[in-house]
Order: C-alpha cells, then sequence, then structure tokens
C-alpha cells in the first residue's frame, strides 16, 4: 500500500461530514447510441453513509446499473461530481489509472453474474483482488482465511467456482469484494447489482443475512440495486429510482406494498421535487396541482380540466378608455384601438 | 491550500505474469492449437531456408571430399627461380581459407638396376636417353600425410603407403623401363635411383661434368604399388611431362617425366638436406597444393563459398606473375550446384497458401480466444484489475504462446528439413540421407530472424484484438453469450457460379500470361488470392447443397433433417472459416501431389529426350569404327558417333552435327513434334537417301527462306581448317533427340540437356551425314556416340565397359537420378519434399482447427444440446446428430477440395515450370497420381473425421440440468 500526497487548491468537501462514504451531487448520465441521446441520469443526488447499508429499488431501465457503475467510477457522470471519502475528492475528473488504484481498498464489486473466474477455486477467486493489488503473501493469506470463514466456506475452499451452488458462488463474491476492505477501517462500500438475484428466497435470506453480519462486523457500507422486497427490507436505507430520478427515500426496512407510507422526497439541486408516480395514479394522474403551505404543510390539489386554455378563452376584459368589452385572447380594444395595459 | 495523505493501492506488477501463465494451463487445447498455427507458418519459410543453407553446406563439404586439393602452384615453365612460390607460399598459408598446403619438391632420378643398367656419364633432360639405355623419372618427394591425400586422386594397385625404403611408381614408368631395359618391374621388385639433386645442363659446346648434377644414389627401393591416372585431377595437371623423342630423333615426340612417369619417394630415403637441395635447385619447380577449408568457407557463408576459394586463387595468381596456378576448374560445379539451391529457395512461394492460411488462422483464433475471454476480463475489472494489468496479462500469455510457437517451428524445421534433402519421390524419402542431413543441419541467422518475426505476429494480433476489447468490456458482463444466427436463406448457385468465373480465370491465366520469371511469381500471388476465395466460394455453396440435399432426404434422417437444415444453414461464424481452412488444406495437398508428379514425369520425359538415345557416350577422342566393337556385346543394337562442327552462314553461327542418318533415325527417341512435316522415319530416311542432305531449323528455313532441295554452302570447321561444303536441304526440324532445341532462338528457358552441355549453343544445329562429312572435312574422331540397346539390363556388359573406361562418361536413363545431389534433380527433390511437409502441415492445420473451431461450437451451441436432452433426446442421439453434421461438412469439404485441387494442380503445375530452373522443350506433361491422391486424401480425411468424434462426444455428454440452470 502506497501513500501518496496529493495537494489541492480548495477543499471543495471540507463541510461534508466524516461520515459519508461516497456523495453524489446533482449527476447526469447521457449516453449516445446511434444518434440518440438516453438520459440514464437526471439530476441523482445522495450520498452513502459510513457503515449503512443503502438499496437503490426501481423498475428496469430505470437508471439503477448506472448508478451504480457511476458510484463505482466504472463509467463517468456526463455532468455532475463523485465525492470519495478515501480520496476526499470528486472522482470524475480523475485518470483511469489513478480511479483503478484508489478503488481496488475502497470499493467492492458483487454482481448477481458472480463474476468468479471458472478455473480458479474458491480460496483463490477471494485471493484474486488481493493479489492482483498487490498485497503481500503472508497479509493476503490471513485476510483470506479470515474471509473464507466469515462467509462459511471452509469445507469448500478447494472447490472450483464451477461447482459451488448458487449461495456459495454468492458468498465467493461476497469474500472477494471483501478482501481488499476487511484492513482498511471503516469507510469501504460494496456495490451489490442484485446480490440476491438468482437465488432461491432462503439461500438469499441467508446471504442478506452474512451482509448484515459482515456490515456489522467490518463496518462496510453496502449500496444494493435490488427488485427484491426481500433485500429492500434488510437496508437502512432505501431509495426509490424512476426514469433517472430519485424518486423517494425510505428509512429503515421497508415494504414495497406501502412505500407510500414511509417515503420521503427530497428537493434537487434546483428545488425540483419528484412526484411518486404511484400517488400519482391514485390521484388519476393529474398534471397540474394547486399548491399552497397552510399550518405547516404543503397541500397539493390535483387540477381538472386544461387550467391555461380554460383562462385563455374565458378571460375577457373592458376597455379602460371606452368601456367595450375586449374578446379574450386579444389585447387590443375593438371600439377605440387602445391596447390592453397590465 | 490543504496536504492529504491519499491511500492507493498500486498494485502488483508481476501480477500479470503469473496470471497469464494460469490462464494458458486452463486453456491448453486451445492455446496449444494456436501455438501449433504459429509454428506452421513459422516452420516453411524456415524449413526452405535451412534445407538450402544445409544442402548448400554439404554441396561444399563433399566437394571438398571429393577434391583434396582446390589448385597447384608451381613456378611458370622455365624459370628456375623458385624463391617466388616460397614467397607465395606465405602469402596463402595466412589465408583464412586455406586448411594446409603440401609441398612436393621434384626432380629428375635415373634407374639404376644392378648388372642391367649401364653407368652413364651425360645427361640432358631433352637427349635421346631411352636410346642410350637411361631410363629417367620424375622423382617426386612426398611425406605419409601426402600419400595418404593422393590415395583418393590416383588409381593403383598394390599399397599406396609409404615405409622408408618403398617407393610407388607410376604405370607409365613401369612401362618405359621395360622399353628401354626389357625388364617388367612389378609390385616387390626392388630398384635404385640415382636422383639429380642440382639442375646442370651446359651449353651445347661445354663438355659435361657430372659432377654438377649433384647425385645421389638412392638403393634398394622397394616398389609397393603401382598408380595411374584416370581423371584430371589437381594432382594429375601439376605434373607436366616433358615432350621429347627418346628412341629416334626424327619421330613424333612424346610425353615423359610426368605424373605417371614417376617415383614417389619418402623423404627419409634422401635426408633432410638433400630434400632441401632438390627444392632449391632441383630440375622441377617444387609444387605446392592448397586445400581449402571447408569449413571456414562454410563459415563465412556457404553460398559464396566458391567465389571465395575463387578469390585464393587469384590473390596467388595476382601476387606474381612467375606462378602458374593449376585447378578450380570444376568449382564452376560446385557454383552450380549452389545457385541452384539458392534458386530453389523460391519454392517458398509455392508453399506461400499454406503460410498465409496458418497465419489468417492464427489472427482468427487468437480473436475468438480474446473474445471469449470478454467475460473474464470483465472478472478482472471487478477485482481492481487495471487496463494496464488486464493487458499485460494477454500480452504475456501472447508472448509465452509465440515462443512456445517458435520452438515448435524450430523443431518442426528440424525435423522437416532434412525431408527436403532426402526425398526421392513423392511422399518417400531416404532414410539414410534423412540422418545424413539431420546431423548437419544448420538454420541461418536470417531465417531464425525471420521467424522471430513470424513469431512475433501473435502479440501483435493479440495487441490488437485486447486493446480493442478491455475498452468495450464492462464490469458486470455475463461470463457467455448467447446469439442465434439467422439461418442463411441464399441459393448456392450464387456462390457455384463466384467458383466457376474465379476458377476460369485461374485456368485461363497461365494461358493468355506466359509463367516466367518474376511474371511466374506474380502468377502465383494471384494464384494464392484465387485459392483463397476458390475455397471460400466452394465451401459456402457445398454447406448449402449439404442443407438442400439432407432437406430432401427425409425419409434417411427423419427428425434430424429439421435440425441438420437449419444448422447447416445457420453458423456461418464457425463453421465457413472451417470449411474454407480445410478445404485450403485439402486442396494444397492434392493439389501439390498433381503438381509434383507432373513435375518429375515432364522432367523425366525431358531427360530422356536429352539423351538423345538409349544410351549416350561421352570419351575422350576415338575412331568413328569404334562403334564396330560395341555389336559385340550382348542388347547393343546400333550405334552412331556424332561428330560436332562449329559452323558459319555469313555471321550466323550454329552447330552441323554429322551423324550416321539410319542408326539414329532407328534408336532415337523421337517425338511427333521433333521434325517439320514429316515422320522421323520419313525425314531421316531422306536424310541417308542423299549423301549432302541436312536438316536445319525451322527457325532458319524461314531466315533464310529456303525449302527443301534449295542447297546450302556452309563454312564448317574441319579437322585443321574451315571448309566450304555444299548441303542440300531435305527436311526442318523444331527439335531432336539427344541434342535439344533446333534453333536457340525458340528457347524461353535453360532447357535440361543445357545443365550436362547436351545441348548445342550458338544459333543451335542442323543434321548432317557423317560419312558426307568425314569425305568433306577429314575429321575422323569424336568424342560423342550414340547407341541403341534392347534394353539396359541386356546391355549391361556393354554399360559396365563403358562405366569402367578411364575418360569415358555414360548417360542412360537410369543414370540420370532426381536426387538431390544433382542440379537438375534438386529442384524436383525440393518440390517433393515441400508436398510431403505440406501434406503434414495441412493436416496438422486441418485437426487443430477441428479441434479449435468444433470445440468452441460445441461449447457455444451447449443450450441447444442441452434443451434436446431436455426434450428427451437420449446421449446416442446428440452424439450421432452433431457427429453427423459436422462430419458431413468434413466430408463437403472433401469433395469440394479434391474437385479444385485437379482445377488447381493444373494451373499449379504450369506455373511451377516458370519459377523452376529447367525450361521443358517437349511441353508439361500433367499427371495425376491418383493412387497417392487417394490414399493421401483418404488418409486425411479419415483422420479429420476422427478428430469430428471428439467434439461430438462433449455435445453428448451436455449436462442438460447443469446449462438450462445458467442459461
Amino acid at each position: 500500500m502506497n501513500t501518496i500526497e496529493v495537494e489541492e487548491e480548495l477543499d471543495l468537501y471540507s463541510d461534508l461530514p466524516d461520515d459519508v462514504v461516497v456523495s453524489v451531487n446533482d449527476c447526469y448520465k447521457i449516453y449516445k447510441a446511434q444518434e440518440l441521446e438516453v438520459v440514464a441520469l437526471s439530476g441523482v443526488s445522495l450520498q452513502i453513509l459510513e457503515g449503512k447499508i443503502m438499496a437503490v429499488v426501481g423498475p428496469s431501465g430505470s437508471g439503477k446499473t448506472t448508478l451504480i457503475n457511476t458510484i463505482g467510477g466504472i463509467t463517468k457522470a456526463t455532468v455532475g461530481k463523485v465525492y470519495w471519502a478515501n480520496l476526499r475528492t470528486d472522482i470524475t475528473k480523475l485518470s483511469e489509472r489513478v480511479l483503478t488504484e484508489a478503488r481496488r481498498n475502497f470499493i467492492g464489486f458483487h454482481f448477481q453474474l458472480n463474476n468468479l473466474l471458472p478455473h480458479l477455486n474458491a480460496w483463490q477467486n477471494v485471493e484474486l483482488a488481493a493479489r492482483i493489488a498487490g498485497v503481500p503473501r503472508a497479509i493476503r493469506k490471513d485476510r483470506v482465511d479470515r474471509l473464507i470463514k466469515m462467509v462459511g466456506l471452509e469445507e469448500r475452499k478447494r472447490n472450483k467456482a464451477t461447482t459451488l451452488s448458487g449461495g456459495e458462488k454468492s458468498r465467493v463474491a461476497i469474500a472477494s469484494a471483501l478482501v481488499n476492505l476487511i484492513d482498511t477501517e471503516g469507510k469501504g462500500l460494496v456495490l451489490c447489482d442484485e446480490p440476491t438475484g438468482d437465488l432461491d428466497p432462503e439461500t438469499g435470506e441467508r446471504i442478506l443475512e452474512l451482509f448484515q453480519e459482515l456490515n456489522e462486523t467490518i463496518g462496510t457500507s453496502f449500496f444494493i440495486v435490488t427488485h427484491s422486497q426481500q433485500v429492500a427490507s434488510k437496508a437502512d436505507v432505501t431509495v426509490e429510482i424512476r426514469d433517472g430520478v430519485i424518486s423517494g427515500f425510505h428509512q429503515a426496512g421497508i415494504d414495497l406494498d406501502e412505500l407510500d407510507t414511509t417515503r420521503i422526497v427530497r428537493l434537487d439541486d434546483k428545488h425540483r421535487l419528484p412526484m411518486p408516480t404511484d400517488l400519482l395514479d391514485l390521484a388519476g394522474d393529474p398534471r397540474e396541482f394547486r399548491i399552497t403551505y397552510v399550518d405547516k404543510r404543503f397541500i397539493l390539489e390535483p387540477q381538472t380540466g386544461d387550467v391555461i386554455d380554460a383562462m385563455r378563452l374565458k378571460k375577457s376584459r373592458t376597455c379602460r378608455v371606452c368601456g367595450s368589452e375586449i374578446p379574450g385572447g386579444k389585447f387590443i380594444c375593438p371600439n377605440c384601438g387602445s391596447q390592453v395595459t397590465v | 491550500m490543504a496536504k492529504k495523505d491519499k491511500t492507493l493501492m498500486k498494485g502488483n506488477r508481476m501480477w500479470a505474469g503469473g496470471y497469464a501463465l494460469t490462464s494458458l494451463k486452463t486453456y491448453k487445447v486451445r492455446n496449444m492449437g494456436i501455438a501449433l498455427i504459429l509454428a506452421i507458418s513459422i516452420a516453411i519459410p524456415t524449413t526452405v531456408f535451412a534445407w538450402t543453407e544445409t544442402g548448400t553446406r554439404l554441396a561444399v563439404e563433399d566437394y571438398f571430399n571429393n577434391n583434396a586439393y582446390q589448385f597447384s602452384v608451381q613456378n611458370v615453365p622455365g624459370n628456375p627461380d623458385f624463391s617466388h612460390l616460397f614467397d607465395a607460399q606465405e602469402t596463402f598459408q595466412e589465408n583464412p581459407y586455406v586448411e594446409y598446403a603440401h609441398i612436393t619438391p621434384s626432380t629428375v632420378g635415373i634407374l639404376r638396376i644392378d648388372g642391367v643398367t649401364s653407368e652413364w656419364e651425360a645427361y640432358r633432360r631433352t637427349g635421346l636417353n631411352y636410346l642410350l639405355g637411361i631410363k629417367d623419372a620424375r622423382v617426386i618427394i612426398v611425406t605419409p600425410d601426402i600419400i595418404d591425400v593422393w590415395s583418393t586422386e590416383l588409381t593403383y594397385t598394390g599399397d599406396f603407403s609409404l615405409m622408408p625404403g618403398q617407393i610407388l611408381v607410376g604405370q607409365r614408368f613401369i612401362d618405359t623401363t621395360e622399353e628401354v631395359t626389357g625388364i617388367a618391374l612389378e609390385i616387390g621388385s626392388t630398384i635404385g635411383v640415382d636422383v639429380l639433386r642440382d639442375f646442370y645442363e651446359p651449353r651445347a659446346a661445354l663438355p659435361f661434368d657430372p659432377l654438377e648434377l649433384n647425385r645421389q644414389i638412392v638403393r634398394n627401393l622397394t616398389i609397393v604399388g603401382i598408380f595411374d591416372v584416370v581423371r584430371p585431377t589437381v594432382v594429375a595437371q601439376s605434373y607436366p611431362s616433358t615432350f621429347r623423342n627418346n628412341w629416334d630423333p626424327l619421330g613424333a615426340p612424346t610425353g615423359v617425366l610426368g605424373l605417371t612417369d614417376s617415383i614417389l619417394m619418402l623423404t627419409d630415403d634422401l635426408g633432410e638436406e638433400s630434400v632441401d637441395t632438390i627444392t632449391n635447385r632441383g630440375f622441377f619447380s617444387p609444387v605446392g597444393f592448397i586445400r581449402g577449408s571447408a569449413q571456414a568457407l562454410n563459415d563465412a557463408g556457404a553460398a559464396s563459398a566458391a567465389y571465395n576459394m575463387l578469390s585464393v586463387k587469384n590473390q596467388v595468381q595476382e601476387s606474381d606473375d612467375q606462378l602458374s596456378v593449376v585447378g578450380l576448374d570444376n568449382i564452376a560445379n560446385l557454383q552450380a550446384h549452389i545457385a541452384t539451391y539458392l534458386a530453389s529457395q523460391v519454392l517458398i512461394i509455392l508453399a506461400l497458401p499454406i503460410m498465409v492460411m496458418s497465419l489468417m488462422l492464427t489472427i482468427f483464433t487468437s480473436e475468438t480466444s480474446v473474445s471469449q475471454k470478454k467475460g473474464e476480463i470483465s472478472a478482472l475489472r471487478a477485482k481492481g484489475a487495471s487496463f494496464n494489468q488486464i493487458f499485460a496479462s494477454f500480452i504475456w500469455e501472447s508472448l509465452v504462446l509465440s515462443l512456445v510457437g517458435l520452438g515448435l517451428g524450430i523443431g518442426l524445421t528440424v525435423l522437416m528439413a532434412p525431408l527436403m534433402g532426402s526425398s526421392i519421390g513423392l511422399l518417400t524419402f531416404d532414410i539414410v540421407a534423412y540422418g545424413e542431413f539431420l546431423s548437419k543441419l544448420v538454420i541461418p541467422v536470417q531465417s531464425m530472424a525471420l521467424a522471430t518475426a513470424i513469431a512475433m505476429f501473435l502479440p501483435a494480433a493479440y495487441l490488437f484484438h485486447v486493446s480493442r476489447r478491455i475498452d468495450v468490456t464492462e464490469i458486470g458482463q455475463p461470463s457467455t453469450k448467447m446469439n442465434y444466427e439467422i439461418p442463411e436463406e441464399v441459393s448456392y448457385r450464387y456462390y457455384a457460379l463466384g467458383l466457376a468465373s474465379v476458377l476460369a480465370v485461374l485456368v485461363i491465366m497461365p494461358i493468355i500470361i506466359v509463367p516466367s520469371g518474376q511474371t511466374a511469381l506474380f502468377e502465383i500471388m494471384i494464384f494464392t488470392l484465387i485459392l483463397f476465395g476458390a475455397s471460400y466460394l466452394g465451401s459456402r455453396a457445398m454447406r448449402l447443397v449439404t442443407a438442400d440435399v439432407s432437406e430432401r432426404v427425409t425419409r434417411l434422417l427423419g427428425e434430424k433433417k429439421l435440425y441438420m437444415t437449419q444448422s447447416l444453414r445457420r453458423r456461418k461464424g464457425q463453421f465457413i472459416p472451417l470449411l474454407v481452412i480445410l478445404t485450403l488444406t485439402l486442396t494444397t495437398t492434392t493439389m501439390m501431389l498433381i503438381q509434383t508428379a507432373s513435375f518429375q514425369d515432364t522432367l523425366t520425359n525431358e531427360a530422356n529426350y536429352a539423351i538423345g538415345s538409349d544410351v549416350r557416350i561421352e570419351s575422350d577422342e576415338m575412331p568413328f569404327d569404334w562403334i564396330d566393337s560395341f555389336t559385340a556385346y550382348t542388347g547393343v543394337e546400333a550405334a552412331t558417333p556424332v561428330v560436332k562442327s562449329l559452323s558459319y552462314i555469313e555471321d550466323e553461327a550454329f552447330y552441323v552435327e554429322a551423324l550416321n542418318a539410319t542408326a539414329y533415325r532407328d534408336i532415337g527417341h523421337f517425338k511427333e513434334t521433333s521434325f517439320v512435316g514429316a515422320t522421323s522415319d520419313e525425314i531421316l530416311t531422306n536424310l541417308d537417301a542423299t549423301p549432302n542432305g541436312i536438316i536445319i531449323s525451322e527457325y532458319y528455313g524461314t531466315f533464310w527462306n529456303v525449302s527443301v532441295g534449295d542447297a546450302l554452302e556452309i563454312r564448317c570447321t574441319g579437322g585443321s581448317s574451315p571448309v566450304y561444303v555444299d548441303f542440300v536441304i531435305v527436311g526442318f526440324m523444331r527439335s531432336a533427340p539427344g541434342f535439344g532445341m533446333a534453333s536457340t532462338r525458340d528457347l524461353l528457358g535453360t532447357p535440361y540437356g543445357a545443365y550436362f552441355d547436351f545441348h548445342p549453343g550458338r544459333g543451335g544445329f542442323a543434321l548432317a551425314n557423317l560419312e558426307f562429312f568425314e569425305d568433306e572435312t577429314g575429321i575422323d574422331t569424336t568424342r560423342l556416340f550414340f547407341a541403341g540397346v534392347t534394353s539396359l539390363d541386356e546391355a549391361s556388359e556393354f554399360i559396365q565397359f563403358l562405366e569402367d573406361r578411364a575418360w569415358t562418361d555414360v548417360y542412360t536413363e537410369e543414370f540420370i537420378e532426381f536426387g538431390p545431389d544433382t542440379i537438375t534433380g534438386l529442384f524436383l527433390a525440393g518440390l517433393q519434399g515441400l508436398t510431403m511437409i505440406s501434406f503434414i502441415m495441412c493436416a496438422a492445420m486441418g485437426i487443430a482447427s477441428i479441434a479449435l473451431f468444433l470445440g468452441s461450437a460445441v461449447s457455444e451451441r451447449e443450450p441447444e444440446y442441452a434443451l434436446f436432452r431436455a426434450i428427451g433426446g437420449t446421449k446416442k442421439q446428440v452424439i450421432s446428430l452433431v457427429f453427423g453434421e459436422f462430419a458431413g461438412s468434413v466430408m463437403a469439404a472433401v469433395l469440394v477440395s479434391l474437385a479444385l485441387g485437379v482445377v488447381f494442380g493444373y494451373t499449379a503445375t504450369l506455373l511451377t515450370f516458370g519459377i523452376s530452373s529447367i525450361w521443358p522443350i517437349l511441353g508439361k506433361v500433367l499427371t495425376y497420381p491418383l493412387l497417392v491422391m487417394f490414399f493421401t486424401i483418404a488418409l486425411e480425411c479419415v483422420v479429420m473425421v476422427i478428430a469430428c468424434y471428439y467434439p461430438a462426444r462433449r455435445a453428448g455428454n451436455t449436462n442438460p440440468a447443469e446449462v438450462l440452470r445458467n442459461m
């Protein structure tokens, strides 16, 4: 492990709380595919806190995977900033090389596909990331042994990856993700993409329990993208994402059927508020609202009918000069020709 | 301003190398396949270069083994100051190309047999000595080393080694001694010699003082061997005879005191002091024999060995004009041999298709190999491997592979270069020659460099593919990619049409543009391109045809038909490249078999025509009636002497070849194309009937605008002076057996006969009657005879007699060998060797590509097989389904390539002559060695079909539960 010193002119993040591991600020990600621009993330802001499990739920194509890749520094946000606590800086401007090196002991990945190498056994798969990172052999061995024990694979550690069951693969994958984070006194982050996607509920449950256990013992944060109620229920914070916009936060474990009862929405940097679609559906998908603030409450009243057009049609005026009626939509008196002034 | 510590993990620099090794171990089959294919592209040029280099070295060594000395140096006649020689000796002893030099002093010795020879008072070298009873001889002072070397240069009876008190004498010495003394000396006889140590010859008027001769009497010398000279070696040429009258002052002078009229005596018999005296003051100049160093010449570059040796000779010659240098006349043969080897390097171009093919395969497999690792790259990225680390691991992997490939390639070269050097026929070789070649094998540095450069091709291909891949590979990619290819719905007719037009171009090309030299090379390049195009089109068409056929034979295939038909129409990605490779390899094999067989047959045809008759005899000058003695041998039918006379009409020079027309008519190996407008029988009978008749070349007929019956006055070289002879034209010819092309202007290359000096030079030749010619010019001896025999076996006694005869060369069909040690056979041997190598390499490549392609095809299609199993197919059914498809494809490739091979073989034969050193007079013979072709292709086919079984078995072993779960 090497320590390098980087001089910076300004510490933009000095006022960030110390327990922030990763902070995403107003990120946009636009993919360009054959002349067609797809906005995958549209002004996303969130903070991942030390030692917490954060889950992200949302329909397919809502930008979950893009978000996880942006946080992990694999794809760069088109606009916006991603702060990593270990570097105490915005990573979107960093080179691929620095990013790779900084990522090694800060972020671990755990995918639905597990990303295990078929020709290595469980122990070697866990060790691989430490090898790549250049961890000395003795430390490496110690860590891998500890992790293998933690995930309960001592019996199976000599088995080739292909011969492991789904749950075991998942355990190897999590151990592998943690191999460089385990000794870094917190501030590590494991990014999980559908970690229980292809597991049966029971095995999934056990994996999640393992996550919680590791989270408690090692203090590593987890950021989990999921469809699963099961996963979301274990999280400390759950984020809803829809069409690249964060549409709500939930404290503690959630129930996907009762999201509307636990949801908190947060203004984005431009003071915009995402409207939860399930509530809109309930209200008959209104397009306009009357907003008022009464008794420390914001009240949104859906407006039925086309408000603006109605206003245009109905509002006729009386000429201030000659007193004759000016039809709605006209601004010059048909009688005296004088202009309507507001 | 704030300074902060940031912890970065710089990563393990050594990881990439270690991981590369793990990865290599994991995909053994694929990696060995890649290495093998790379090795083939490395081995092809390296083999040809190693063959020519080693062959050249062997030729040089052979030359030095057969020629004890390369040249000799002595004073020019008449200069008694031998110091010139001693100065020169220093020069060439310092020369790196000289292995050793032997100095042989010589002087005159006079025979002394007690009680027989009388005492002499005076001796003059040019006197009538024999009449005076003085038998003089040259005494050559030798050492055991020299005797040892000479033993290979001279023929002898008795021993050819000397102890003190023993001597060796020449045959002529024995003969003349009997003439002078009446005593027949033989092995075991003891004589004495008066050795004249100082040269002394007083002017005629002065009295003779015998003491001036500084005589040393040596007695009791026992003759242990008698030698003779039968070939013009350097040793034989270095002791010129003195011509004088021995008995009759008015008779014709005869040669004496030459090598055969000499006594070889050891230094010890005379003593150092005497030898010194003779060396400096003897009757003859000492002779320095120079032995070139084969080792040094080879080390300095075998290709220029002959030139370097000549330069030593020139150096000596130019250093002193008082020195006479003899020898190195035959180094031209060595040079020609070396030049043929160098020229045969052009054979590489015939192996071009295989080289290109294997390089293409290398790119293709490396591409598949990298793309199959997409998931792996993604996993490594997730585990924190940087771009550089992954890149390095791939490059390490490819470097190791290319190193293995290089090693394999060199290994293949070592095994195959001797195959070229020892090839004696189509797919046959001589095991002894193989061992000999193998033990002397040298791979030249330049070709090692080339091999390394080709090996670097693989890392380059990886570099290209990997850098493209890592960039686009994101973290979290699935490890396998499923995609479904849309079945091809194109009619095979388009491909068939394309194939037909490509083949048409192929057949027409060498007819429109005559392939020779540079043009031939260029056409071979186009040929290679067409080969690739045809293989591609052929295999696509064949695939669709197979699909169509399997659709129609519903009853035979049953429910398999549905899958087979669609499957055959699909999978262009995997199958078309494989089929192209298989078609290419099989076509190349077929083509090279045809090409080599045709070349050999054409060459045999040419050789027979060049020899002219059953037996062609080149002798020393013999009278015409020598042929009368031939008929005494059984099996000899007829013979004719052939007189060659340089003749002119104005400035136009050509040769008149005078012979016995009837004999020639009966024994000559004529072809229909030999004469113009008449058969050989008619025209030669006509010539025989017209004493002053002449047959001239068609070219001259047109050139001089003459026709049959016209008279021609030709200035011929007669026995002593030019003679004007009047001839009458009896016919015209294009070529004639035993001579070659009638007009050298019709030659487009070097004909076979020219390599043996059979082919007349200048403007060509004309045929005339021998008797008439003898009358006109007075020539009555010649060196060339043609003879016809009933069969070579029956005339074996006759041939044996000729072979044993001194100064005689005899050529028969059997004598003309096409082995790699003859100049003309070298190219053929190279071609045969190359065919064998190509066969092996093509088979290896075919099998390797089956393993690579079908292996990956099976792993890609695992879900399909799993599905089959899941819906009730048995393991056996899956195997038979997959095997049927694979083997069917291979058989299709075999059929296409047999057809293609025949067409390509035809063109390849024409093109091969374009780059060969021999231009055929009679036109090319196309031979289809059906049996060899059948067996070779059948063998290759069987091996390939067997190779198909393994992937099929793997497909059968698909575990549906496992595969479908992971889908």
